[in-house]
């Protein structure tokens, strides 16, 4: 026997759906970003590699003439800055190996010393010295981003 | 012949008005991070844009109101007050991150740091709209942003491979980080479909005076302009995907920005990169700071028009006055202007249904449209932009917490 449902009822069936709905997508989207420490460690990896081919990029156009010195000036600081940022991210996540946060760590802590020499060489107006930085920061960056693609083979 | 050169001024304004912060950051965003994946969300984005426009211009051109004229006399004041409070809330962030992007273009320039441009810049737009009149303002700045044109050329200078970009036409889901790919999609679309953009196309049909007689003109228009501008902003994704992807930049700061343009023009592309991004966004903040005045104006029955001496309209050009000193604030206190532009271009997504609906209603009353209604097709597409900025502004916020970083 088929049941009525009254006025109120159905407004609150149909609240309730609604909610489950939402709740419903809410999940799916935290299912999608819901990361392990290894994600986790790799996302953050991702944004270091970020930074250091900017600096390099920058380096390498401040030393043919394609961008201005008080441009590059500011992204190396910038540069510097969101570096120091990731190093306390990665610090933070306990989540992730002891080993691997100190290893992460001390690849940053290099950039960071690469990209505030550039910054003082741009400021000191001393770009005869830019290119050997810049291949420095090459180096760092070649090796941070094989550690990426071996860390993404990893089943 | 009068008629076939505004129709060719319209197009050349609306493609040069085109980008702005948004379109430029999201379409950035969403080359460095996803290749050609996202072309898609912009050409939705584009084509959406096109038929609320020509809605907009037909609404001015046949019942001679503004939307916001409109929406006062058909829903009464107090759904006017909701709309203009949250409207104007989300305009406003939009505003300083314009602002921002103003100054973030001197800073480039300059080496000067973009916090102190904050209130050169505000007082030029403040002397552009005092002493300017509608037409000085929405041709010269539209005329200057054709400078925007670079990034299509830069675009074909690199040689994208074509069929993929083709390819990116076409909606898919990327492997990894779909919690991102959606927040960039809703940025996007957010930085698309801005309701402002709406609101000031009617304006200014109202301030050009148009009347039927500029039905097709108005469609031409929309139909030519958004078209030629929505081909800019994809450009703007060809080249972030070409220049940055290879590289593993992500573009997440406003200092990544102008190395987009290096790989195509050397130091030309530098210099072209900070007068493409001053240039869009000073267009956009003076259509932006109108914008709410003429909402503020238009809504209380005020005496409006940027033709007319500040003295005939003392409170809108109070209103203006006002908002560009709160836009110029968001960014003297120092908020990241790159920031500031995905977080509002996402709340306007999510607020995008407010002013939406209203205009459905509108666009089939015959009291205001007579014989020009919209058609089959015209509603149907507003009935699914609805869906869509619906479920834009169910999804906005988690993805905010979830994709934004």
């Amino acid at each position: 026997m088929p049941v009525m449902l009254n006025e109120t009822e159905r407004s609150c069936a149909k609240n309730i759906r609604l909610r489950l709905l939402l709740l419903i997508l809410l999940a799916s989207l935290a299912a999608c970003s819901s990361q392990s420490p290894a994600d986790k460690l790799h996302k953050e990896l991702r944004t270091v590699v970020s930074w250091a081919a900017t600096s390099r990029m920058v380096g390498e156009a401040l030393q043919n003439g394609k961008v201005l010195q008080g441009y590059a000036a500011r992204t190396f600081e910038a540069a510097g800055r969101n570096l120091q940022e990731e190093s306390r991210t990665i610090d933070k996540s306990a989540d992730i190996p002891a080993e691997e946060r100190a290893g992460a760590q001390a690849q940053i802590a290099r950039l960071e010393q690469i990209v505030g020499q550039l910054k003082s060489m741009v400021e000191g107006k001393d770009n005869a010295a830019l290119s050997q930085q810049v291949e420095q920061l090459k180096v760092e960056e070649q090796s941070l981003k094989s550690s990426l693609r071996g860390d993404s083979s990893q089943p | 012949m009068k008629k076939a050169l505004e129709i060719a001024l319209g197009i050349v304004t609306s493609v040069g008005g085109f980008l702005e912060i948004g379109s430029i950051t999201t379409a950035a965003q969403g080359g460095a991070s996803f290749r050609f994946q996202l072309i898609w969300a912009i050409l939705l984005g584009g084509l959406c844009l096109i038929f609320l426009v020509e809605q907009s211009g037909r609404l001015a051109a046949v019942s001679r109101h503004t939307i916001t004229d409109a929406i006062r006399e058909r829903f009464g004041f107090n759904y006017f007050i909701f709309l203009l409070i949250i409207l104007s809330l989300v305009i406003l962030l939009v505003l300083g991150a314009e602002i921002g992007g103003v100054c973030v273009a001197l800073e480039f320039i300059t080496g000067v740091g973009f916090q102190w441009w904050a209130v050169p810049v505000a007082l030029l737009i403040w002397l552009i709209i005092w002493k300017g009149t509608f037409s000085f303002i929405e041709d010269g700045a539209s005329i200057l942003g054709l400078v925007t044109v670079c990034f299509l050329v830069a675009a074909i200078v690199l040689h994208p491979p074509w069929k993929e970009v083709a390819h990116g036409a076409l909606p898919t889901l990327p492997a990894s980080d779909k919690a991102h790919y959606w927040f960039i999609v809703v940025s996007i679309l957010g930085a698309s479909i801005s309701p402002y953009l709406m609101f000031f196309y009617s304006s200014g049909a109202v301030e050009d005076k148009w009347d039927e007689s500029y039905i097709n003109a108005n469609r031409a228009i929309s139909v030519l302009g958004m078209s030629f501008g929505t081909v800019l902003s994809v450009a703007v994704l060809i080249v972030s995907a070409l220049v940055y992807l290879p590289r593993g930049i992500q573009v997440e700061h406003y200092s990544q920005l102008p190395l987009m343009l290096i790989d195509a023009f050397g130091y030309w592309g530098f210099i072209l990169f900070a007068a493409s991004l001053g240039i869009a966004c000073l267009g956009a903040t003076l259509e932006i700071t109108l914008e709410i005045a003429y909402m503020v104006a238009q809504g209380f029955g005020w005496n409006w028009s940027e033709n007319q001496r500040p003295r005939e309209e003392a409170r809108f050009s109070l209103v203006y006055t006002v908002i560009i000193i709160l836009g110029a604030l968001l960014v003297v206190v120092g908020i990241d202007p790159l920031k500031l532009t995905i977080f509002s271009m996402a709340l306007t997504a999510a607020t995008l249904p407010v002013a939406i609906v209203p205009f459905l209603f509108l666009m089939n009353d015959e009291a205001y449209m007579h014989e020009h209604r919209n058609g089959f097709l015209s509603n149907a597409v507003v009935i699914f932009i609805i869906g869509m900025t619906f479920v834009l502004a169910v999804v906005t916020i988690p993805l905010e917490i979830f994709g934004g970083g």
